[in-house]
């Protein structure tokens, strides 16, 4: 049988500190509904769904925001989509996909 | 003034209104750019790719190259085309079953203000290995537009039952005349550019975050990396130590130490 030892242990103790060190809420983030407003500004279309849920990019804890349209005469099954991500503390857009 | 010469004025007058509209018409990606202190810059571009997408790469670095002010370069791909993980500095393209998610092609940049730190491509294989969009000309503009975001470009037309522009920056629902750039994308880039930086962010290995790059190259494995200790239970087989970086950035270790004389009575 496997045994864990003292440096499995550390390291495995440091990863997952970091990990949830990084995922907590903190007390100072943006509501989400100020981090909607800004990635609603990054879109062109009027969107038909916006969805919004705590995550990490580039070690940041971010606001992933999805948003998805549809515009005139776009193929069946296909939508306009953009993703926004923003920094839960300083509101600064981290990252933005687009189709 | 007679009314045919105010006629002949009133039609100049037109013409020059609507050349002006073309001309400063933009479509770049908000004010997002590569930080970079001169041009021509080179970005380079990782291959990622399944050999059916290769072809496709090619002409669109190709094509894009043409422009004044950008030169791409395929290298090696950085990433697994599933998690498809950006590089810093430059341009990861990716193709895969990302499954049905309503979109053909992906960009994704990591803005520092409007530094762009970093960019990503994905193609998305649950679509094109099946009709309708299972076509080299569908692979030639997806590619070439989803490249074209990850340097700041923006669509020129998003209605699909239009004429073609002839760019592949416009959507449409034939996509045969619309798999390269027109000489307005290149126009575009000129003025996207046009300016230069006092940095650069084209290349770069530093981390795109306010994370500092020592952050990323602890040695968990050595108590001198942890900092102070912040905490300690009264056996001392927990312990929290704390290293602090500013600015808010701390890694904190929780160490559970292995009591050995007590393990090896067990």
């Amino acid at each position: 049988m496997w045994m864990l030892g003292r440096r499995d242990w550390i390291l495995a103790t440091a990863l997952l500190s970091l990990g949830v060190a990084c995922a907590t809420p903190s007390a100072f983030e943006i509501s989400r509904e100020r981090a909607t407003e800004i990635a609603r500004s990054q879109v062109s279309f009027q969107p038909d769904s916006i969805e919004a849920e705590r995550s990490i990019s580039s070690a940041r804890p971010v606001w992933r925001i999805t948003l998805r349209g549809r515009l005139p005469a776009q193929p069946p099954g296909l939508f306009e989509t953009v993703i926004v991500e923003v920094d839960r503390q300083s509101g600064a857009i981290v990252s933005l996909a687009r189709t | 003034m007679s009314t045919r010469m105010m006629a002949r004025m009133a039609l100049a007058l037109m013409i020059a209104v609507g050349a002006a509209t073309y001309v400063s018409a933009t479509h770049a990606w908000g004010n997002y750019h590569w930080a970079r202190k001169s041009n021509p810059f080179t970005l380079k571009v990782g291959d990622n790719l399944s050999g059916t997408w290769d072809p496709h790469l090619t002409a669109a670095v190709s094509d894009w190259s043409l422009s004044d002010v950008l030169d791409l370069t395929v290298v090696t791909g950085g990433t697994k085309p599933r998690v498809c993980k950006a590089t810093a500095g430059r341009i990861e393209v990716c193709n895969e079953r990302y499954g049905f998610t309503g979109w053909l092609g992906i960009a994704q940049i990591w803005a520092s203000g409007d530094h762009i730190t970093q960019a990503i491509a994905k193609m998305n294989d649950s679509y094109f290995n099946g009709a309708p969009y299972n076509t080299p000309a569908w692979r030639q503009l997806v590619m070439c537009q989803e490249i074209a975001h990850d340097f700041g470009l923006d669509h020129q037309d998003e209605e699909f039952d239009n004429t073609n522009l002839g760019t592949c920056m416009d959507y449409t629902s034939d996509p045969t005349s619309n798999q390269h750039p027109n000489a307005h994308d290149y126009e575009e880039l000129d003025t996207i550019y046009s300016h230069v930086d006092s940095t650069t962010t084209v290349g770069a290995s530093i981390l795109p975050s306010k994370m500092p790059p020592a952050m990323g190259q602890i040695n968990f494995d050595t108590p001198g990396q942890w900092g102070r200790l912040v905490h300690s239970s009264e056996n001392r087989r927990v312990q929290v130590f704390e290293l602090d970086f500013g600015n808010d950035n701390r890694v904190i270790t929780h160490v559970f130490w292995a009591d050995s004389e007590h393990d090896a009575r067990r």
